[in-house]
């Protein structure tokens, strides 16, 4: 446990000296001018769709960009020779993004509403979304080499796929299809902040999400072994 | 302590093996070194020992247990400095040796000690990336030596480093040894080889040529004459002497007797010269 909370506290230290929390502290002020200053019967629905893109967007840059980060810095070759572990250095990363996405999406959402909506089921759709997301830019940004290879490729490509239930949201278009996506999982509860959400939709959100992050987590270790142990000490 | 016989490893994907039946055996408390040219295996063979290559053939042991089964407790017991000193750039030396103890369950180094050995006492709170070449070298020796490991596998150790600094790593990996400790060396520099290594192993095109210790192979391979380098009518000359029966050589006695010597060197093959003798190849 102290080598985990040393982990976190280090990506913590990591994260901010590179000017991580500067930037999100700018995202955050930017949203919060936005929210106050829209009419309000447009407010919720874009409450919504920026409390989804801050930890889904903003964790996978922010996840792709320090692991590019770490080994531009060559340090990971380092960090796998001592007893830690693929599975601590995962959940470090996942802690370490998801309680600053929980903090600034809390006090957006405090600044603009104080304490009139229901905040347990956002709390949980940062959570949950925000280890999901990071989970799955790790599983990519393992295997490109490049900032603008994962920026400009990887990430538009799959933040489309992932955003497709935003569609619902802004009354585009609509599918059940979507409810096989763990985003339509988060923005439902996400929802639940404005209305009061059945049993049925608990369940299915979070049974969804953790399928998700279950197999993105998986997929994440695996990768991980062969894209980065196995190449330890390679030049 | 380690114990190979008949290691082979190819990298996915290659039909040529990398290692071609490699056998050694590394005793407790010795300094061993593997000489080789790049690509010449030694990389890949320091990956397998410290754990991190499995899918070989033949059988590896490290503390009486084979490396296949091992687990991240293995690493509770040994160090490692890889070629490359590379930190956390904007941590200073003290946070980053700080993070990298606190990986550690087992019992721990105190930083400042380690620092304060290798003569970076006072630059504990530098950024790393502040650090010259040769004070970076340094803080990658401290951070194999945290944990206090039984094992110490360096790569390349005195690489870019001035006499000085050069000097006190030597004799802190030689207090090591002096501990009880083994420490595995991969390098190309014959200097370090020779003056620190209890046995050396040549690895060429993934085999090893040749283990022996260093000063047999010298005396071995070498002439077995005495140079002798003297003035004579204000012109340097040099002639060379067989070392046996040189006390009754009246050749040799008459030069020293009449003549201002400069110097006297045996004549024991460098490392370099049998290196390449051996292996038909040259280190760099």
């Amino acid at each position: 446990m102290r080598q985990f909370l040393s982990a976190v506290k280090t990506d913590m230290l990591f994260q901010f000296r590179h000017g991580f929390y500067i930037a999100y502290l700018l995202v955050a002020i930017i949203y919060i001018i936005l929210l106050k200053a829209i009419p309000s019967q447009y407010q919720e629905m874009l409450t919504i769709f920026v409390i989804f893109s801050d930890p889904a967007i903003l964790g996978f840059f922010f996840i792709g960009g320090i692991y590019l980060l770490e080994k531009g810095q060559n340090i990971l070759e380092n960090i796998f020779v001592t007893p830690f572990k693929v599975t601590s250095y995962l959940i470090s990363k996942i802690v370490s993004l998801t309680w600053i996405a929980l903090i600034f999406c809390l006090l957006i959402l405090i600044l603009v509403y104080g304490f009139q909506i229901n905040y347990l089921p956002i709390t949980l759709s940062i959570l949950l979304t925000s280890t999901f997301f990071t989970l799955l830019g790790i599983t990519l940004v393992v295997r490109v080499g490049t900032v603008n290879e994962y920026l400009f490729i990887v990430t538009p490509l799959y933040i489309t796929i992932f955003f497709l239930p935003v569609l619902e949201i802004l009354d585009i278009y609509q599918s059940s299809l979507f409810f096989i996506l763990p985003s339509k999982a988060s923005l439902l509860l996400l929802e639940g902040a404005f209305r009061t959400l059945t049993v049925a939709e608990w369940s299915y959100a979070i049974f969804t999400l953790l399928i998700w992050i279950a197999i993105a987590f998986l997929f994440a270790k695996n990768i991980f072994y062969r894209y980065v142990i196995l190449k330890i000490g390679d030049e | 302590m380690i114990e190979v016989n008949e290691l082979y490893f190819t990298y996915p994907g290659k039909k040529e093996p990398t290692v071609k039946g490699v056998d050694f055996k590394i005793k407790k408390g010795e300094i061993f070194g593997f000489l080789g040219p790049s690509g010449a295996g030694k990389s890949t063979l320091q990956k397998i020992l410290i754990g991190i290559l499995k899918n070989y053939k033949g059988s590896v042991k490290v503390f009486n247990q084979d490396l296949n089964q091992i687990k991240s407790d293995y690493y509770e017991r040994i160090g490692v400095a890889f070629e490359f000193p590379n930190f956390y750039s904007k941590f200073t030396a003290l946070e980053n040796l700080s993070f990298f103890r606190s990986l550690y369950c087992g019992k721990t180094e105190n930083p400042n000690e380690l620092l304060s050995v290798v003569g970076l006492g006072e630059d504990g709170n530098t950024r790393f990336s502040n650090f010259s070449k040769g004070m970076k070298m340094r803080l990658n020796i401290c951070r194999a030596l945290l944990n206090d490991p039984d094992i110490i596998f360096l790569d390349e150790p005195t690489s870019g480093l001035d006499p000085v600094n050069s000097k006190k790593i030597r004799a802190l990996i030689l207090r090591k040894k002096a501990e009880g400790k083994t420490v595995v060396i991969t390098t190309h520099n014959m200097n370090v080889a020779e003056e620190l290594c209890d046995h050396v192993a040549f690895i060429v095109d993934g085999r090893v040529m040749l283990i022996d210790e260093p000063n047999k192979l010298k005396v071995q391979k070498g002439k077995k004459t005495l140079r002798v380098k003297y003035e004579h009518k204000n012109v340097t000359q040099t002639k060379d002497f067989p070392i046996s029966g040189l006390g009754e050589n009246r050749k040799f006695l008459q030069l020293l007797n009449e003549n201002e010597i400069h110097t006297l060197h045996s004549q024991e093959a460098s490392l370099e010269d049998i290196f390449i003798e051996v292996t038909g190849r040259k280190l760099l």
